[in-house]
């Protein structure tokens, strides 16, 4: 398929749906779908440096799964690692898991896992029925919505059962198989709301070859549960996910396994309570078990394997999360300042024929205390500054930390225009699974310390809105090299960035991004640079509804150009049931991970071509939505 | 201005667009009318309408021209009290439901959609302007 003759066909028809100028009542609806929808109350300014899908978005890119709006973000990509975990931070080498420092957030509250650190690697690729709008901010956000240091914070929000009232069934059925059910149903009584979304998804995706008569397998079964109840003053939340998943390459050096399978069952639920207008209280609770399935014909990587080429077992850990936040407000000064205490406990590790390893290094305990002023000059003018503390204990041996984070920011808002500059400064420790489960065995690694400079000018009409950006980070000690502990040459970065969005109507809009990435010492590269963009069409004749959505991507490994065009067409049957007809990467052309091997049957081990992996399958599929 | 808000406020209506969408559609249903009476249940919407120089929010049903309901007990109580009264609704399910509802601004799918149902309109002989022709089904 001719892809530019492809591209010039979207354009042609987007632009000619949008031929009449919009009316006063147009005019007045933009209006008020700006100022009233959810995302509208939940953004705030001082958080940093958004990127933000609305529920209309989420909606009307038919997406289902975080995968397919994860994938459209600049700079940190969405990306799977060896053992097909949503893993953006991967360098496509040996280690267990990196992206501890892309975190997650649900209705304002983390989802952890433990000895991983951050929920991404259960929650990254999660289905999205009952969410209304994601943010994705850059760089350390505000103490505000979260206190862990974080190259990238993702706040799920879900839906309102006082707008999504009407119960929901969605059916899917797509290439090779795939398919997803899930069912919503939500209300208000008096003052209380509840929601419950189940959602299962039978996932079978692209097999790799990787030169074997096996190719690789990254098919997946999962059920999800997704539960709250809340009054103005309290909330509780349930989350479940069954996941059995055919882990990819898993712990085979050199991606052959005979067996290469993990299952998850993860249990989240956390309480909140504002005590009174001051004082609010939050406790989470995690709990996950992971069954791993490996066998090869040569000994596996994973540490804990011992050079055993089978490993059956599980594994169980669990966090406990405490916060105590106080907000008071003193003449211009709005000030947040709370404690939070978090306990992460991995127990001991089952295996087959009932042995057991029992790791020395089993905890974690972290308490972190911060504090937040936002000084408002007048009305268009505030400025906030913020430091934190946190104190991280490991026992087995392992050296504790301190680290100590700031962030100065400066904020100028009026009706059109917004100026924001952040200066920063913030440390992030090495999560148990990289210290414990590595192959290294990194258990003493310094902190990476990472200074920063962010700024972004924000313009914004009825009709139009464009960003423009940059945002210079240096990392001491980085964790972003192959080996943790090389900290000969500090990790830099340099991103700029324009995005805009222009609507022609209530109907029909068009929105770019184009980010620049510069780096310097990151993973083993001397430098890297890196261009994204992502461009995307919505519009609507009638009763149907068209997206079309283009990631573009390309940086100095190769110069290769990788295209990921989404494009889906939606029709209204009647007012309670629509049916869509979707393809994801239709040109089969979207951004590849390298997957690295090692021959372990040469000595010494020689590195073999790596397998270039797309972590979005090229997929057809149709899917029936039913209100009820 | 800087948003900084607290978790239990999250839900609650805009007011300058809610009053700005509510006296232009009412003004479109009552062209000629320089002050239209409307009877209001719904508490949160009340007070948002009643700051309206147009609209005039009216405790008593008789002296209304229009009624806006958000549900079904308020719907039902509005028809007990005056069955003939022209109704509007911010919820499409009771425009379905009700054949006494000549049109619904609600939320759905993350936007705001606006609907009037054909033969109802000419019932209550409303003719709207142009522009709000697309919003316009029969069924």
């Amino acid at each position: 398929m001719n892809f530019y003759k492809t591209f010039l066909s979207v354009c042609l028809l987007s632009f000619a749906t949008h031929s009449i100028a919009s009316s006063e009542i147009d005019d007045i609806m933009s209006e008020y779908n700006q100022k009233n929808r959810f995302s509208s109350k939940t953004i705030d300014e001082n958080k940093g440096n958004l990127v933000l899908y609305t529920r209309e978005d989420i909606e009307r890119m038919h997406a289902t799964r975080l995968r397919d709006i994860f994938k459209t973000i600049p700079i940190v990509y969405y990306h799977e690692n060896r053992y097909a975990l949503p893993d953006p931070l991967t360098s496509g080498m040996f280690e267990p898991y990196r992206s501890s420092f892309i975190r997650i957030y649900i209705d304002g509250v983390e989802v952890t896992q433990g000895w991983a650190g951050s929920g991404l690697v259960i929650y990254g690729d999660i289905n999205i029925d009952f969410v209304d709008h994601i943010e994705f901010y850059y760089t350390t956000p505000s103490y505000e919505s979260s206190s862990e240091s974080a190259y990238v914070t993702i706040f799920m929000y879900s839906k309102d059962p006082v707008s999504d009232g009407d119960a929901t069934i969605k059916l899917t059925q797509g290439s090779r198989g795939y398919n997803e059910q899930s069912v919503s149903v939500g209300d208000k009584i008096g003052d209380v709301s509840y929601m419950i979304n189940l959602a299962h998804t039978d996932a079978k995706r692209e097999k790799i070859d990787n030169g074997t008569s096996a190719p690789l397998s990254r098919d997946f079964e999962e059920n999800q549960l997704f539960a709250y109840i809340k009054d103005d003053r309290e909330f509780f939340h349930l989350q479940i996910i069954d996941k059995k998943t055919d882990s990819f390459a898993g712990a085979s050096w050199d991606a052959t396994p005979l067996e290469s399978s993990m299952d998850y069952l993860n249990v989240h639920m956390d309480y909140g309570i504002d005590i009174n207008q001051n004082f609010k209280f939050t406790f989470a609770y995690d709990w996950l078990k992971t069954t791993f399935d490996h066998e090869d014909d040569y000994p596996l990587m994973n540490a804990i394997a011992m050079g055993a080429k089978t490993l059956h077992g599980y594994s169980i850990n669990d966090t406990f999360t405490a916060e105590l936040t106080y907000k008071q407000t003193f003449d211009n000064h709005h000030i947040l300042a709370g404690i939070k205490d978090r306990y992460k406990h991995l127990q001991s590790i089952k295996l087959d024929g009932n042995s057991s390893i029992e790791p020395d290094f089993n905890l974690e305990h972290i308490i972190s205390l911060f504090v937040q002023d936002q000084y408002t000059l007048n009305e268009h003018h505030l400025l906030s500054a913020s430091i934190s503390y946190n104190y991280i204990n490991r026992n087995g041996g392992v050296s504790d930390d301190d680290l100590y984070h700031f962030r100065l920011g400066y904020i100028y808002n009026n009706a059109q225009d917004t100026f924001k500059v952040y200066l920063f400064r913030t440390q992030f420790a090495v999560e148990p699974t990289m210290r414990s489960f590595n192959f290294g065995n990194y258990y003493d690694i310094e902190p990476q310390t990472s200074y920063g400079i962010s700024a972004e000018y924000h313009y914004q009409e009825l009709y139009k809105q464009i960003r423009v950006g940059a945002i210079y980070m240096q990392d001491k000690d980085s964790l972003l090299k192959l080996g943790l502990s090389d900290n000969s040459k500090d990790t830099r970065y340099f991103i700029s960035y324009i995005d805009g969005e222009y609507q022609f109507d209530t109907d029909n809009k068009i929105a770019f991004r184009i980010y620049n990435s510069h780096y310097k010492n990151i993973y083993n590269y001397d430098s890297l640079d890196d261009i994204s963009a992502y461009l995307s069409f919505f519009n609507r004749f009638g009763k149907f509804d068209f997206y079309n959505g283009f990631v573009y991507h390309i940086n100095s490994l190769d110069w290769k150009s990788y295209i990921d065009w989404t494009s889906t067409i939606s029709m209204d049957i009647n007012e309670n049931l629509t049916v869509t007809l979707k393809g994801d990467n239709i040109l089969d052309r979207a951004k590849e991970t390298n997957i690295f091997r090692f021959d372990p049957s040469k000595t010494p081990e020689m590195m073999m071509e790596p397998l270039h992996v797309s972590p979005i399958d090229r997929m057809f599929s149709i899917n029936v939505e039913y209100r009820f | 201005m800087i948003l900084i808000l607290a978790y239990t406020q999250m839900f609650a209506l805009d007011k300058e667009s809610t009053l700005k969408i509510y006296t232009k559609i009412l003004s479109s249903i009552f062209p000629t009318k320089k002050q239209i009476n409307v009877y209001v249940p719904n508490r949160e919407y009340y007070d948002i309408l009643k700051s309206s120089n147009k609209l005039n929010v009216v405790d008593d049903i008789k002296k209304a021209s229009i009624a806006i309901v958000t549900n079904l007990k308020e719907l039902q109580s509005v028809k007990k009290l005056n069955k003939d009264i022209e109704i509007f609704a911010t919820n499409e399910k009771l425009l379905f439901q009700d054949q006494s509802i000549v049109g619904a601004f609600y939320w759905k799918k993350g936007r705001s959609q606006l609907l009037f149902i054909k033969n109802r309109l000419d019932r209550y002989h409303i003719k709207l302007s142009d522009e709000y022709d697309k919003f316009i089904i029969e069924l």
